[in-house]
C-alpha cells in the first residue's frame, strides 16, 4: 500500500469521523432540546414563577430559536468551552477532568481484564472442548455472561468487602493515594469485566473451532509446523478478528455498564456525573456529557475498525 | 438428529418459571406488592414467604412477580420495537444501490454510540424515569443490529430468481418484502430477537437500578437491588433473589438464540 492511498483512506476516515461526532451532536441536542419539555421548567420544578422561568431562558439561552442554540454549543464545543453547570455553578471541564481520571481507569483496567482472561480461556476451552473441563468452562462462560454486571458487583462487595474486608466497599480516596485509589477500582472493574470476559472467551473459542478443520490449518500441519506454531502464525491471527469485532462492540457494554457499577460502589465517576445530572435536571452537563460518552464510543470504535482493516489483508486496498 | 436441542430444553425451562411467575401476577400476588407489614419485617425464606420480607415487611415474592412483569413487558417491547425499524431498515439497506446503502448503513451504526443508559438519562432528565423512556432507548440501540441482520440475509434472497418474477408478477415491494423476503430471513431474526431480549433485560435492570426506567413504588428488579443493597449484611436474599432472577431471563434468552442458532441454520 503506497503513502498516497494510506493518506486517502486516513483522510477519508478522518471525514466520516468528523459527520459521525456532528450527528452525534445533533442527535444529542434533538432529545435534549428539541423534545417536548421545557429544560428551564425541569431544572426550576413545578412551582416555578415566570419571572424565573424567564431569567433561566434568558442564561439558558433558550428564548433564541433552535437553530441558533445549536449552532451556539456546536461553536462552544469547536472552542472547548463547555457549559457551566447550573447546580454546582463550576465550569462542566473542571467537573469533567476529576471525574475523567475514575472512568478512564476504570474502563481500561475492565477491558484489560476481560482480554487477558476471555482471549487464554477462549483458547483453552477450544482445545478441551471434548473433554468434560472444557464443556464446563463453555457452561460457566454462558452463566457468567447472562449475570448483570452491577449485580455481580453487589456480589463482590458481600464477599470481598464485608466477609473477607479484603477490599472498601465504595467510596474513592483519590489518587494521591495510589494504592488505594487502584484498590478501590478493583472490585468495580472486575464486576464490569468478568461478564464481558465470559463473552469474549466464547467469541474466541467458537472462532478457533471454526478455523481448526479448514484447509490452510491442514497444510500447515502436513507441512510439519509445530502446534504451538501453527496456533500462533495460523489459527490466532485469524480468530482475532471476530474477537476485535466484538471487543468494539463492547466499549458501548463496558461505557454504559460503567455508569451503573460506579453508582454500586459509590465511585464519583462520569457514571455518577451523569446520574446526578439526571437527578438535578442539570441540562447543561447532561448535554456535554452525553455528547463526550458518545463521542468516545464512535472515537473508540473507529479505531477498533481501522484496527481490523490493519488486521485483515483481505480489507487492504490493492 | 431428531432429538431436540439440550440448550433449547434449558432454555425454555429457565425462562418457563419467570414467565409464568409473570402472567400470575396479572391476575393474583400471594400479597399486596406494596402491603406494608412492619411486625414481619426482614423475614427470611420461610413457607409463608417464600422469597422472605423486606425491611417495610413487603413480601419479596409478590415484589418480584411484578418486577418480573414489568422487566418482560419492557424487554419484549424494546426488542419489537428495535426489529419493527431495523428490519425494514435493513431491507431497504440490501436493495438500495451501495452508494445509498452505504451512508444509511453509518446512520444506523451511529446508533450505537448511544447505549441505553445514555438515551434514558437524556429521557429521565426530560420527563423522569418511565418504562416508556427505558423501551424507547434499548429499542433504538437494537435498531442497528436488526438492520445488519437484515440486510446480511436478505442481499442473497434479493438476488433469486422468484423475487424477481414476484415483481414481474405484480407484487409490489411491501408485498414482496412481507410475502417473500421476510419468511426467508425469518431464522437469523428469530436467533438475534431471543439474544437482543436477553440483553434487553440486562438493560431494563441497569435503567430501573438507575431509577431511569419505571419509577417506584411500582417494583423493579433493578430498583429493588438498588433499595436492597444496603440490607446485603442483614439480609442477603434480599440482593440474591432478584438478581438471580434476572440472571435466569438472560440465560434463558441466550440458551434459546444459541440452540435455535444451530437447528435453524440445518
Amino acid at each position: 500500500m503506497d503513502a498516497l492511498t494510506t493518506l486517502r483512506s486516513f483522510a477519508s476516515r478522518l471525514l466520516w469521523l468528523a459527520l459521525a461526532l456532528l450527528a452525534c451532536s445533533a442527535i444529542t441536542f434533538a432529545i435534549l432540546d428539541i423534545l417536548p419539555g421545557d429544560p428551564a421548567r425541569a431544572m426550576l420544578g413545578m412551582n416555578a414563577t415566570d419571572e424565573a422561568l424567564t431569567a433561566l431562558h434568558a442564561k439558558l439561552g433558550l428564548d433564541r430559536p433552535p437553530m441558533m442554540q445549536y449552532l451556539a454549543w456546536l461553536d462552544d464545543l469547536a472552542h472547548l468551552r463547555l457549559g457551566t453547570s447550573m447546580t454546582y455553578d463550576i465550569p462542566v471541564a473542571q467537573l469533567l477532568s476529576g471525574r475523567l481520571a475514575i472512568t478512564l481507569p476504570l474502563a481500561a483496567g475492565a477491558m484489560t481484564i476481560a482480554l487477558s482472561l476471555g482471549l487464554p480461556f477462549g483458547a483453552i476451552a477450544a482445545r478441551r472442548r471434548h473433554r468434560a473441563d472444557g464443556v464446563m468452562l463453555d457452561a460457566a462462560a454462558q452463566l457468567l455472561q447472562s449475570v448483570p454486571d452491577f449485580w455481580l458487583g453487589i456480589a463482590l462487595v458481600g464477599i470481598f468487602a464485608l466477609h473477607w474486608r479484603f477490599a472498601p466497599s465504595g467510596g474513592f480516596p483519590g489518587w494521591a493515594h495510589p494504592a488505594a485509589a487502584l484498590g478501590a477500582l478493583v472490585l468495580p472493574a472486575l464486576a464490569l469485566a468478568l461478564p464481558q470476559a465470559a463473552v469474549l472467551m466464547r467469541v474466541m473459542r467458537s472462532a478457533l473451532i471454526s478455523i481448526e478443520p479448514q484447509d490452510f490449518i491442514r497444510s500447515a500441519r502436513a507441512r510439519g509446523l509445530s502446534p504451538a506454531r501453527i496456533f500462533l502464525r495460523h489459527a490466532l491471527p485469524h480468530a482475532l478478528l471476530p474477537v476485535l469485532t466484538i471487543a468494539t462492540m463492547q466499549i458501548s457494554f463496558l461505557i454504559g455498564g460503567a455508569v451503573v457499577v460506579e453508582t454500586v460502589f459509590d465511585l464519583p465517576g462520569l457514571g455518577r456525573m451523569l446520574f446526578d445530572a439526571v437527578g438535578n435536571h442539570d441540562l447543561v452537563v447532561l448535554r456535554d456529557l452525553v455528547l463526550l460518552v458518545a463521542a468516545a464510543i464512535t472515537l473508540l470504535s473507529m479505531l477498533a475498525e481501522w484496527l481490523a482493516t490493519r488486521l485483515d489483508p483481505r480489507g487492504q486496498p490493492r | 438428529m431428531n432429538r431436540p436441542d439440550p440448550r433449547l430444553l434449558l432454555g425454555a425451562t429457565c425462562l418457563a418459571g419467570p414467565i409464568a411467575l409473570a402472567l400470575l401476577s396479572l391476575a393474583w400476588t400471594p400479597f399486596a406488592v406494596n402491603g406494608l407489614d412492619i411486625a414481619h419485617r426482614l423475614l427470611p425464606p420461610d413457607a409463608a414467604h417464600p422469597f422472605g420480607t423486606d425491611g417495610f415487611g413487603r413480601d419479596l415474592l409478590s415484589r418480584s412477580m411484578a418486577g418480573l412483569r414489568a422487566t418482560i413487558a419492557t424487554a419484549l417491547a424494546a426488542t419489537g420495537l428495535g426489529a419493527a425499524i431495523g428490519i425494514p431498515l435493513g431491507i431497504t439497506i440490501a436493495a438500495s444501490h451501495e452508494r445509498r446503502s452505504a451512508p444509511l448503513r453509518r446512520l444506523a451504526d451511529l446508533v450505537f454510540a448511544f447505549p441505553p443508559v445514555l438515551t434514558a438519562a437524556m429521557l429521565a432528565a426530560l420527563w423522569g424515569g418511565s418504562a416508556a423512556g427505558a423501551v424507547v432507548a434499548i429499542g433504538a440501540f437494537d435498531v442497528p443490529v436488526f438492520a445488519r441482520i437484515a440486510a446480511a440475509a436478505a442481499l442473497p434472497v434479493l438476488a433469486q430468481d422468484f423475487i424477481a418474477a414476484s415483481r414481474l408478477a405484480g407484487r409490489g415491494p411491501l408485498g414482496v418484502l412481507w410475502w417473500h423476503i421476510l419468511p426467508n430471513i425469518a431464522a437469523p431474526l428469530i436467533v438475534q430477537a431471543s439474544l437482543q431480549a436477553g440483553i434487553a433485560v440486562l438493560a431494563e435492570a441497569g435503567l430501573t437500578y438507575l431509577g431511569f426506567g419505571l419509577p417506584p413504588p411500582a417494583p423493579s428488579l433493578g430498583g429493588m437491588l438498588k433499595d436492597y443493597q444496603s440490607a446485603l449484611g442483614a439480609a442477603p436474599w434480599l440482593v440474591l433473589i432478584p438478581g438471580a432472577l434476572v440472571t435466569l431471563l438472560v440465560l434463558g434468552c441466550n440458551l434459546l438464540g444459541d440452540g435455535l442458532r444451530d437447528r435453524l441454520a440445518r
